[in-house]
This record gives C-alpha cells, sequence and structure tokens, in this order.
C-alpha cells in the first residue's frame, strides 16, 4: 500500500493557502508528517482522510484516485485519528468502541477480540467499565486511538497520537503503531520530534503550508551535519547575546557555566565544538535555513 | 442499546419531565377534548429543542471525523435509530402528559376517553416526527445549532398562531382540535399527513453526519 500525493494544493477564501503544491509518496511502515503548530498537517491528514477535497491535485492510493465515487472504497481501508477527540460522555469505553466498531461493519465477535486486545495493548483494560466524561485527556487519545485500529486499517492516519500521554505510555503507544505498521502504512502526524526519531525512517516536513522536506531521516540528519554546534558560555549576558545571533535548539545550565546547543549554517563566532546531530537539531535546521 | 444513551441523556429527560409536568400544572382546561391539542402543540416545542442534536452532538467533540468515514448506510442506520428513540421517548412523555393533565386538572367534561387518548397520540405523533427531523435538517444545513432550533421555533410558532387559518387546510399542521374543528371533525388529517410526509422527507435529506470544516470556505475544486 502507497499513498502518493500530486501537487496537491487547499485554499481557502482570500486565496489563504493550507496546502501548497505539495507532493509526495507515502510508504509501507510508519511515516511523519512533521510541522510547527499551523503547517497544515491537520488539513493534509484530513485531504488523506477524505474528509476534504483539496483545491487541485491528485490524491492517489494505490492507483485508486481520490474521487466521491472511490470514497466508499478508499474509507474501508481508512482508519483515522483526528487532532481532537471527545466521544459520548455517556457510554462506557468498551460500549464507545463496540459502537464504533458496530458502525464500521465489523461482526461482534470478531470486534469484541480485537477490542480485548488493543485494549490490553493501550493498557486500558481496567479502565473499559469508566464512563467516557471520568477518562483523562490521555486514555481518551488511546481510546480514539483504538478505534482508527479496530477496522484493522490498511491505511493508519493518526494525528498528534502521543498528545497528553506520560512517557511510558507514549513508548507503549510508538510501538504498537510500529507494530501495526507491519504490512500497512501509518502515517503519524506529531510536532514531538522525539516520537517520529522513534518510529520512522521517512517523512516530510512542512511549515505554513509548503512542503520542505521529504524523504529519509538519515539524508535530513546529515542535511543538519556540519550546522550543529555547542557553546560553552560563562555568562548569561552572553548567551543572551548569541541567542540574538542564532537559533538557539537547547540551553543547559552546568556548574561551570551553560551549555547552549545552536543551530547556524555557519560557525558561530565565539568558542564552540561541532556537535552530534538530532532529528530535532535536522528539523529546525531545515524549517528556517533552507 | 446505546443510542439511548447517547440520544437521551439523563438531562434531557429530567428536562422533558419537569416541562411536562409544569405545562399540565399551569395550562387550565375544562374538557377532556382540550388536552391533545394542547399537548400536540406543546411537546412539538420540546420535540425541537430535544431532538435539535441529534447529529450536532458530533461536531464539537469531532466525532463527525471518524462518522463521517463510517460506510453511509451505517451512518443512515444509526441517524434512524437515534430518530427512533427520541420519537418514542416523546411520545411516552406526551402519554405521561396526558394522565398528568388527566390527574392534575381533572377535567369535569368527560367522554370518549379512549377516543380523545387516541387521536391525541396519533396527531402528536406526527408533529413529533417533523418537528423532530427539521432542526436537524436546518442545523446540519446551516451549521448552527441554534439557527436549526430558532428556524424550526419560528415555523411552530407561526403554525400555532391564527396566521395559520390562512393556509391550506393540508398545511395546517396544528389544526387539530382548533375552534374551526367541530365534534368528529376529522380534517386534521390533513396537516398530520403533511407533517409525517415532510419528516420522512427532512429525516431522508439529513440522510449521513455530513463533513464540518468550519466557515473557512473552500476554493476550486469541490
Amino acid at each position: 500500500m502507497s499513498v502518493r500525493l500530486e501537487n496537491v494544493t487547499v485554499a481557502f477564501q482570500k486565496n489563504v493557502k493550507a496546502l501548497d503544491d505539495v507532493s509526495f509518496t507515502i510508504p509501507s511502515g510508519v511515516y511523519g508528517l512533521l510541522g510547527e503548530n499551523g503547517a497544515g498537517k491537520t488539513t493534509l491528514m484530513r485531504v488523506l482522510a477524505t474528509l476534504l477535497k483539496p483545491s487541485s491535485g491528485d490524491v492517489l492510493m494505490n492507483h485508486l484516485v481520490y474521487r466521491e465515487n472511490n470514497y466508499p472504497s478508499i474509507q474501508k481501508k481508512i482508519g483515522y485519528l483526528p487532532q481532537e477527540l471527545s466521544l459520548y460522555p455517556n457510554l462506557t469505553v468498551r460500549e464507545c468502541l463496540e459502537y464504533l466498531g458496530g458502525l464500521s461493519g465489523i461482526p461482534k465477535d470478531e470486534c469484541k477480540k480485537r477490542l480485548d486486545y488493543y485494549l490490553e495493548k493501550t493498557s486500558l483494560e481496567e479502565h473499559q467499565k469508566k464512563k467516557m466524561k471520568q477518562l483523562s485527556g490521555g486514555m481518551k487519545r488511546r481510546v480514539g486511538l483504538i478505534q482508527a485500529l479496530l477496522n484493522e486499517p490498511e491505511f493508519l492516519i493518526v494525528d498528534e497520537p502521543t498528545t497528553g500521554l506520560d512517557p511510558e505510555e507514549r513508548i507503549r503507544i510508538r510501538n504498537l503503531l510500529v507494530e501495526f505498521a507491519v504490512g500497512r502504512t501509518v502515517l503519524f502526524s506529531t510536532h514531538v520530534v522525539e516520537d517520529l526519531a522513534a518510529t520512522c525512517s521517512q517523512l516530510t516536513v512542512l511549515k505554513k503550508g509548503k512542503m520542505l522536506y521529504s524523504g529519509s531521516v538519515k539524508e535530513l540528519l546529515k542535511r543538519a551535519e556540519g550546522h550543529t554546534w555547542i557553546c560553552r558560555m560563562e555568562e548569561e549576558a552572553q548567551v543572551r547575546s548569541l541567542e540574538q545571533k542564532y537559533r538557539v535548539s537547547s540551553k543547559q545550565i552546568q556548574e561551570d557555566g551553560m551549555t547552549v546547543r545552536v543551530i547556524s549554517p555557519e560557525k558561530p563566532d565565539v568558542p564552540c565544538s561541532p556537535a552530534k546531530v538530532t532529528l530535532e537539531d535536522a528539523y529546525i535546521y531545515v524549517s528556517n535555513f533552507q | 442499546m446505546k443510542e439511548i444513551k447517547i440520544s437521551l441523556p439523563p438531562y434531557k429527560m429530567i428536562c422533558a419531565l419537569f416541562f411536562i409536568l409544569i405545562l399540565a400544572i399551569v395550562r387550565g382546561i375544562s374538557s377532556i377534548k382540550e388536552i391533545g391539542p394542547t399537548i400536540d402543540s406543546y411537546i412539538t416545542l420540546l420535540t425541537l429543542v430535544l431532538c435539535a442534536d441529534t447529529c450536532y452532538q458530533e461536531i464539537p467533540g469531532g466525532g463527525w471525523e471518524i462518522l463521517a468515514i463510517k460506510p453511509g448506510k451505517q451512518q443512515r442506520l444509526t441517524i434512524l435509530k437515534r430518530f427512533a428513540v427520541q420519537y418514542v421517548f416523546l411520545i411516552c412523555t406526551a402519554a405521561a402528559g396526558y394522565g398528568l393533565f388527566y390527574l392534575i386538572q381533572q377535567p369535569y367534561m368527560r367522554e370518549n376517553e379512549l377516543y380523545h387518548f387516541a387521536t391525541a397520540m396519533a396527531a402528536t405523533a406526527a408533529s413529533i416526527v417533523l418537528f423532530g427531523a427539521l432542526p436537524v435538517l436546518i442545523s446540519k444545513i446551516t451549521g448552527s445549532l441554534w439557527g436549526g432550533i430558532g428556524a424550526a421555533a419560528a415555523l411552530w410558532f407561526f403554525l400555532i398562531s391564527s396566521g395559520a387559518l390562512k393556509l391550506p387546510l393540508f398545511l395546517q399542521i396544528f389544526a387539530f382540535g382548533g375552534m374551526e374543528m367541530g365534534d368528529g371533525d376529522l380534517r386534521w388529517i390533513y396537516g398530520k399527513v403533511t407533517a409525517l410526509v415532510l419528516g420522512a422527507i427532512c429525516i431522508g435529506a439529513v440522510g449521513n453526519f455530513g463533513r464540518h470544516l468550519g466557515k473557512k470556505r473552500m476554493k476550486g475544486k469541490r
């Protein structure tokens, strides 16, 4: 299964473009979608989930073109977790998922089996009798993820699935997505770079509706090589001056001063040494200097 | 049945019961013949408020985004179930209201009690069908819950006013028990048949949960 976007543009009134001429291919496995808030990630996911038609351009699932008459066949293959999802407050977790499973046309016995499996995988087993209104944000997110997985879609679209989860849960969910992606396609959108570093080998970076990068994580890291520096500063004033001149990705206070991580196309004019590039550095480099 | 929990949360049931109780207390009647028309016109107001969010309730929580990609047939079926659940509840509420009127107001003119009750329930059911579906359809078209309630309430207000008497008989939805209808006059049925037909059309037109992408209008290819 692969999904291809060809020159996709989504324009709203007053010529505001949420997506501007975006083209890339999503192959099997976990594929990352990275971008700041307002980059167009959710719009792109809505297009891929058939909720929004692009103003121009085409989307193809294998060889099936995204057109109204093909939507029923495409929708059968899709599982979607929207960015914000708050479901039936008076239903219990299990009832809610059974209801949505029924709406997907999953036979009752099969639905029960899948539910037991995913409730266990997402540590929601003990909360299955709780009403939806009693759940925390992270639990609701996990319920949302289960409903997306329940019809075992060939193409899973998840919009910030790890929001509100504690570190252990995030790892668990990331691993679940990686397991699920075997023989399937998972589009994983987030602005948490760490999540993508742990799950995908390919990704697309969006900024203000435009595609900044599409390709492998390795290649993205390569692009930022030689542009990431660690500078040791002794005084706060020096750090402030450095921040005005360069893009500082992190600061760490230590006993003998402060360690500052700088992303810059040129070597900063302060004492510094090259650093090992992380995906976060590469993302900042691509979004600010390319 | 999960549709009951979804469509009829406890607050809706409590509001409905209070509404009918207060109505039975404050609305004076002298004859048993007056109970039916009173129930018919006022339960309609309750109906349009109660049913308006049948589909709209999926918008604030983002549920529409996952429902919109479910098979169309399943979407239509679940909407029909939600309507059915609410209609049955409202008809039961109307019947309870009829009983409350009987107990609280103690009408002194009592004849053909069963006949009056049956016609009242039939007339009320037809109004419920139309005014349950109409605000849902308007809310879906306008994207505004209050738009749907407001438009349906305005229509209801006109139809219970004397202005509606100028309409052809088949459009007089609330002619049941009107002053111009004598004993045994069944011409009010025309209006109720219209209500049923229009209600069915509205339910059919609601179709699925739809896509709700806010007020940003798309340009280009649709």
